[in-house]
């Protein structure tokens, strides 16, 4: 019988520190790199895919993030409502750095659904941020001189209108 | 010494961290700031030399003169560095196709017909469209004949419009093939409504907000899930239900703000909410 059976084939991925995790074929098809991978290979996929940009703790978020949406999708009924909590707790579980990292994880897996929604979440967190804010959560250098500064502040001075203060 | 050492090396760890946001390439930075106004984005412009010119490649653009009116200029002022500020963009150079656009000023500082490439230019690429302008009772006219998109998903239009459709759509030749919201506060002729909802066989949400307008059947497409009257300009008609009803076929919600007289009135918000009636 063909569709969908418990005994769906499961495909190893290996991080930077040498951490194994079995994932569903049908979670492997939203890693597109992953299913590039795959895609790419002649024979079936056996030993582990080396993943040399990814390390252990946000290769283990992102896989929580796409079982539980596969979950949520699974049950039309509640899909939206339960999506919607989870990922609000989900963006409220991480850190600054930690938020960064998993964009970094996210990219070079390019897990296109979880991009979009950690970047709305960093959008939401800068917005009407201090300049001062903003360059500290990027980690900005700043290479203008004073004066450059200035005049570009000055140029665009209604887009700081309401913007917290430095 | 040890010690120097050792801060030494958690200063480079420390610079190590910080760099991992630069490694990111400009199109997420773009895209992070897709989901801020405009005017953030280009007060990124100050953060470093690389942000500089990053706003300008953002996929999404709300060019809103809103933000220019404060306390310390005159109206005449903040209109004319709004104008510079459009000026800035040129159509040809805009970062196609894009999420979303907004273009929302009054019109006069900005000709009408400049107004109108704009939209034609983006039309055709951009998913979320939000078109408003503000006219001295001057009413303009808005022609759907070449405002055909596949990309379109979300249409908002604004202002002392006359929307025109001058071509009847076969169900192989949609207007909005994809489109799922439509808002319009616009002056519509019913039969014109009637022939744009015919070419938006995907829509789910309406809102209409329409002046001057007499209430007649037209038909809803089939997908329909939420309709949404906000107000009723017009004084003659009077709108039944019943009327409504006819060509509401599998609608799931309809919202209006419905006055004891039958007309539709500002106040008492949401005030009723009728469940698909059984056609």
């Amino acid at each position: 019988m063909s569709g969908i059976s418990d005994t769906e084939r499961m495909i190893t991925l290996k991080t930077v520190e040498g951490t194994l995790f079995d994932v569903k074929s049908s979670i492997a098809k939203d890693i597109k790199t992953v299913q590039a991978f795959i895609d790419d290979s002649d024979d079936d996929v056996t030993s582990p895919i080396p993943l040399p940009n990814v390390f252990t703790r946000e290769l283990s978020r992102i896989l929580d993030y796409l079982n539980n949406h596969h979950r949520f999708r699974s049950d039309i009924e509640k899909a939206d409502e339960e999506m919607a909590r989870y990922d609000a707790e989900f963006a409220k579980s991480m850190s600054h750095e930690e938020l960064k990292a998993l964009i970094l994880a996210a990219n070079y897996l390019n897990v296109k659904d979880l991009l979009e929604f950690l970047n709305q979440t960093v959008a939401d967190v800068i917005q009407n941020k201090s300049v001062e804010f903003v360059r500290n959560f990027f980690g900005i250098e700043n290479d203008y001189t004073p004066e450059e500064e200035e005049k570009l502040r000055n140029e665009n001075e209604w887009a700081f209108n309401g913007v917290e203060q430095d | 010494m040890g010690k120097r050492r050792k801060q030494r090396q958690r200063k480079r760890k420390a610079a190590v961290d910080r760099d991992v946001i630069s490694r990111l390439p400009d199109e997420i930075l773009c895209n992070i700031l897709s989901f801020l106004p405009t005017r953030t984005s280009v007060a990124t412009s100050v953060l470093s030399r690389r942000w500089r010119y990053l706003w300008k490649k953002v996929q999404a653009l709300d060019l809103n003169d809103d933000f220019f009116y404060t306390p310390e200029l005159s109206r005449n002022e903040a209109q004319e560095r709004f104008l510079i500020f459009l000026k800035k963009f040129e159509p040809l150079l805009l970062p196609l196709p894009m999420r979303k656009f907004c273009l929302s000023c009054p019109v006069g500082q900005f000709g009408y017909t400049d107004l109108i490439g704009w939209i034609e230019h983006v039309i055709g690429r951009v998913s979320e469209l939000y078109f408003s302008v503000r006219t001295d009772g001057q009413t303009y006219e808005l022609y759907f004949r070449n405002l055909h998109s596949t990309s379109l998903v979300s249409l908002v239009l604004d202002g002392n419009i006359m929307i025109v459709v001058d071509f009847v759509p076969t169900p192989s030749e949609s207007i909005f093939p994809s489109l799922k919201n439509l808002e319009l506060h616009v002056i519509f002729n019913y039969v014109d409504l009637d022939l744009l909802l015919s070419g938006c066989p995907a829509l789910e949400t309406l809102r209409l907000t329409l002046i001057d307008f007499r209430l007649e059947a037209f038909h809803m497409p089939p997908s329909l899930k939420s309709l949404t009257f906000e107000e009723q300009y017009s004084d003659s008609e009077d709108v039944t239900l019943e009327l409504l009803e006819i060509f509401l076929v599998n609608l799931g919600i309809l919202l209006g703000f419905l006055s004891s007289s039958g007309h539709f009135a500002k106040q008492n918000s949401f005030g009723c909410k009728f469940q698909q009636s059984s056609v």
